[in-house]
This record gives C-alpha cells, structure tokens and sequence, in this order.
C-alpha cells in the first residue's frame, strides 16, 4: 500500500494544536498592549502570527503520512526533521482510539497505537483522524501477526473458540456508575486546579487589576465571602461528578481473542483493545470512602501509557463493583486471576504499631516545632494529629502480603486513605528486594519491595513491616520458579 | 536474609578511598573559596564552621564506612538469576531472574579504568540494577553468562 494522507477533516486538528501553541504569542502581543488601544504594528504582527499557524497547520497535515502494510505501520512526519517511524504488529501492546462526538457521524475516529518502548511519554503512533476501516485493517494484521507467532499463554484452538463464543462482557449500570461518580475523589484534584489557574492568572494579570478584584471583594460581607466558597465547592463537586459521567458513560468491557476491549465516553468515546498476555499487574483499588460503602475498582496495569486522566496510567477494567464480587468478575476476564484474595496475610501487632509510629512521629515533631516557634497560633498545627493517626492506623491495618497460587503474589498497602491490592503474576515481577534494618531483624520483621512495568517506568511496591520469614519464603518463591 | 556468597575485589577499597579523597580536595576548595567570600562581603564569619564540620566530617565519616560498605557489598549469580546485596543500617537484598534482564552494561570512569575494575549493570523492562566494582574477567564472566542465559528466553513476552 502507498503511503496515504489522513482524512481532510486531520486539517481541523493539526490547526487546533496550532492555535494553541500559537495563542500564548497571541496573548503575549495583546498584553504588552492592554493599558493603550490596540496599535498598528500589534495588528499587523498578530495577523503575521495568525498566518504563520495556519500555513504550519496545513503543512504538517501535508507532511503526515501513513502506510499500513503487512508487516507493520508507517508514519511519516515532520516539515523541517523528517521522521520515520515503523512499528510491527507483534509489538503492539493497546491500541486506542478516541472519538468525539461531532466525528461520530462521519466514522472519524482518532487512533493511537502504543509500544511497550519507553523514550517517551506520547504513544508511539497518533492518527489523529482516520476511518472505521484504518482500525478495522490494523486489527486484522494484527491478529494475523498474533495467531501466526507462537505465544506462551495462548491455549488450545478448541478453548480458545470456546473463549470467543462466551466472552465475558460487563456494562455498567447507571445506579452504579452515579455511585462511582459520587463517591470519585475527584473533587481534591479539582480544587487544587482551580487555585493554580487563580495563581496563573494573577501573575499574567496586571497588577492593578488584581489589587482592584480584592478591594472589592474585601469590601464584601463575611456572609458573602462564605457564600462565594461555599458555591465554589458545590460547583467543583458538581463539576467533578459530569466530569466522571461523562468519562464512565455507558462503560462497557468485553473479552475477545485474549484481548480486553474497553469503550466508555460521553462526549468522546475511549476505547482500548489490550492484550490480555501483556497485562503486568491488577490492581484492585479502594478509597476509604468506598471501603465503607463496599466498593471497589479494579484496574489493570499495562506496559505502556494508556493515558487514563482520572488514574495513572492504569487501565479502568470494571469501574465499580461490590467488593466481594470484583475479583471473580474481573476473573471472568483474566484467567490468571484468583476470584479471591485468599492467602494474604496482613501484618501483625508488631508491624502495625510501626506503621503507626513512621506517621505519627514525623507529624508530631513538625508540630510540636510550629508550635514552640509561632505559640500561640502555631499550636493549630496539633490539628493534624488526629489525621496524621488515622492514616497510619488505616495503613497499618490494610498492609500484607500472600501467594493466591504458585502463580501470583498478592500485596497490599492502604497509602493515604486508598486500599490498593496488587495482583501480580510472577512471570512479570521484574525484581523482588527483600530489606531490613538491624532493629527489624531483632523484631524479626522485613520490606519487601516488587516491581513491576508500569506505563512507562517502573512501579515499586514497597510493603513494610512483614514477618520476616514470611518476606524470606515470598523471596525464596521467586527465586525458585523464576525460570518458568 | 543470607549472606551471598562473592564479595567485590579488595581493592575496591582503595577506589572508594579515593574518591573519597576527590570530593574532600573539592570540598576544600569550596570552603576556600566560602571563606574567601564571607571575609571579602561581610558575611556572618559563623558560616565557616557548619561548612568546615560538613567538609571534615563528611570525609571522616566516609572513610570510616569503607570497611562496612566493603563487608556488606556482595552478589552472587546462579544459574537463574542475579542477587545483590548492600547497607548495614538499610540491608537490602535483591534477586533479579536472569529471564527478566532486558540488556547488560559494563562501563568504567577513569578511577575504575586505573585499577582495572568495572561496573555491571542489568536492566529489566522496569528497573536497572548495579554491581559496582568487579575485575573485568569477572564482569567479562558475568555478561557471557547473562547473556547465554537471556539469548535461550523468549524476550517478546515481556
């Protein structure tokens, strides 16, 4: 096949991406003009930057390129450094297309295609616009590619159609997804953007208009000033919860030729095609505030970036289930999997009460400082305490390791409120540490530390304060069948 | 944890001795110069002393160590894998299955080159790891081995 060009409408999107490189120079002239009227050379100089982004636009779309042959895909691009980029269908680790939904009417859909290669934080391969039948024909490849190469975890033909015919399917209800969205800590994040964008603003901001913002506003009454925040909470909560109906909508996950093929998206629809073989880790995860409703999350960790927003780079499988049932439904799916937890052991008195100590202690000194320095308003830093105690109970309480089979460790941790129970094979642990201080092994306690690929680095599973002969057996374990 | 059965070579010893010595006579220089600069700006002559303790005491605590790095530095590769061990206060062992190691490095600085001593260093598909300062027919020894073992693997499944 000859190398083609993307559908015109990748004309829209190369010019997008222009205007918003271009709008920080635009905003620039404008503002070395904000106290006067707008004078010529402004004009001018504008309209010279407004053409310049245009002309690049169409140029890049001109210089984009693409091939799909048997063996692999081809992108062409770049106006000035040309670029090649060649990837085979066997390394393709997911592929994801994203659509928004003014492109739906015209099969249009953004496609990229990831590599388990790390030199950066983009996928491998982004086209930005193309059609239904670019995907399809990439899929095709692909399983061709697949099927012909012998893969280790591939099963026999007989269970493999069997596999086809029954996959296993979960779609969301939407009583459980509003419970997904109001339960989403999203709010957190939320609010810390709001401030930084306040931040931004001022400083880009003239001074005077700052200073005049908070004149008035420091002539307002308190109930005013209360009202104002309190709408500002209501409104990032609210914000927050469309923000995950409109990720999560109509959520939908099913199993096909041993790969996961998730799609959700209101506005724009996301779907991931992973490969169940390539799957490094699962990862059942639970806030406190879903803990006490019995929910959780399970998600899968991937060797490449699959660019979820809401959470790291890990892969949503099922956003919100009874925490019983999650593990045998995600089960349905990987059959690795344990459909439970069986065989984690949390830590015992011991390895608590150091959990405990590691977070109260450093808190309690800061205070205890503030308050000695910046007596008496200092002594408001004893507040944390409380928190401070509760985080490390939670963590100490929700810490353990286990082996579900000869197969998979288990390991726990309860970091900040968030419950996370790892699942990982251990034909993809990559390294397993075992470490101790001289005080520990007195104690007879020991770290363990596993890790794992994930996204594009590395993820250290550190759990403390284990049984030492438990850490030393779940180390011997890994040695012995390491080969396998 | 056991102790692993190979040490580094004695003279690594010297190395780290040395280089310890380096950063002393740099540390030294920018004392001079710290002091050069509070006599000639009028700064607070009290800033000499936590900068001289942090040079002094940095190199004598750094000598002292040599011997306990040296006891508690040890590796050891079998058939399967890779294990290596450090630190006395934080002692940590790692093993590091042969069938996870992606590619293997062996480098040397000037110091390393002048003793006749190398660096291996064993990178999986998520973390590298670092036997710091072995002979070159052992490093030579090791990357023959590891590379044997990791040729037989079937490197696309990770």
């Amino acid at each position: 096949m000859k190398a083609k060009h993307l559908h015109p409408a990748a004309l829209l999107y190369f010019g997008y991406h222009s205007l918003k490189e271009g709008l920080v120079w635009l905003f620039a002239i404008l503002a070395f003009n904000f106290s006067d009227k707008l004078t010529r050379w402004a004009l001018w100089l504008g309209l010279a930057v407004s053409v310049l982004l245009v002309g690049s636009a169409i140029l890049k779309y001109l210089c984009f390129r693409y091939e799909i042959n048997e063996r692999e895909v081809v992108l062409y691009s770049g106006i000035i450094f040309r670029r090649q980029t060649h990837i085979a269908y066997e390394k393709i680790q997911t592929l994801q297309t994203h659509q928004w939904f003014y492109l739906r009417p015209f099969g249009l859909l953004s496609l990229q295609i990831e590599t388990s290669g790390h030199s950066s934080d983009e996928a491998e391969a982004i086209l930005p616009v193309v059609s239904h039948q670019v995907l399809a024909e990439i899929r095709a490849y692909r399983d061709v590619a697949k099927n012909g190469a012998p893969d280790s975890l591939a099963k026999s033909a007989e269970e493999l159609t069997e596999k086809q015919a029954g996959g296993a399917h979960y779609r969301i209800k939407a009583r459980d997804l509003n419970l997904y969205a109001l339960t989403s800590l999203g709010v957190v994040p939320l609010l810390i953007g709001i401030w930084v964008i306040y931040d931004r603003v001022t400083e880009v901001l003239p001074q005077k208009y700052v200073d005049s913002t908070a004149a008035t506003l420091a002539h307002q009454s308190v109930l005013f000033l209360l009202g104002l925040a309190v709408f500002l909470l209501a409104f990032s909560l609210l914000v927050s919860y469309l923000m995950v109906v409109n990720r999560y909508f109509h959520f939908e996950v099913r199993q096909e030729k041993q790969q996961v093929i998730t799609s959700k998206g209101f506005l724009q629809q996301n779907n991931v095609t992973a490969s169940l073989a390539k799957i490094q880790a699962v990862v059942c995860s639970q806030s406190f505030l879903r803990q006490s409703l019995r929910l959780a999350t399970v998600q899968i960790v991937i060797a490449s970036k699959t660019a979820d927003e809401e959470k790291d780079d890990n892969l949503v499988l099922l956003p919100v289930l009874n925490q019983g049932q999650a593990l045998s439904r995600a089960h349905e799916f990987i059959d690795w999997l344990p459909p439970t937890a069986q065989g984690l052991e949390l830590v015992d008195g011991r390895g608590r009460w150091r959990i405990l100590r590691n977070s109260l202690l450093p808190t309690a000194i800061a205070a205890a400082t503030c308050s000695t320095f910046w007596w008496p308003y200092g002594a408001w830093s004893l507040a944390v305490l409380p928190l401070a105690t509760w985080i490390g109970y939670y963590a100490g309480t929700n810490t353990g390791v286990g082996l579900a089979s000869n197969d998979v460790l288990l390991a726990q941790k309860g970091h900040l409120l968030t419950r996370k129970l790892y699942l990982i094979p251990k034909a993809k642990v990559q390294s397993l540490s075992q470490k101790q201080t001289p005080w520990m092994k007195k104690a007879g306690l020991s770290h363990l530390i596993i890790r794992v690929r994930a996204g594009n680095r590395a993820e250290r599973v550190e759990v403390r304060y284990l049984p030492m002969d438990k850490v030393s057996g779940i180390y011997e374990w890994y040695k012995r069948g390491a080969d396998q | 944890m056991q102790n692993l059965s190979e040490q580094l070579p004695a003279k690594i010893k010297t190395v780290w001795r040395i280089s310890a010595l380096i950063v002393f006579v740099c540390g030294l220089i920018v004392w001079a110069i710290l002091a050069w600069v509070i006599g000639h700006f009028d700064w607070p002559s009290w800033l000499n002393y936590p900068a001289g303790i942090l040079v002094v005491g940095g190199f004598a605590l750094e000598l002292t160590l040599v011997p306990y790095r040296y006891r508690f530095w040890r590796y050891q590769l079998t058939a399967t894998d890779v294990e290596i061990e450090s630190g006395f206060i934080f002692h940590q062992q790692t093993a590091v299955p042969i069938s996870r190691i992606q590619n293997v490095t062996l480098q040397a600085g000037p110091l390393f080159q002048l003793f006749g001593l190398q660096t291996v260093e064993v990178e999986t598909a998520a973390t590298s790891h670092e036997i710091a300062g072995v002979l070159p027919a052992t490093a030579e020894q090791l990357k023959q081995q590891l590379m044997a073992l990791a040729q037989q693997e079937d490197l696309d499944e990770s």
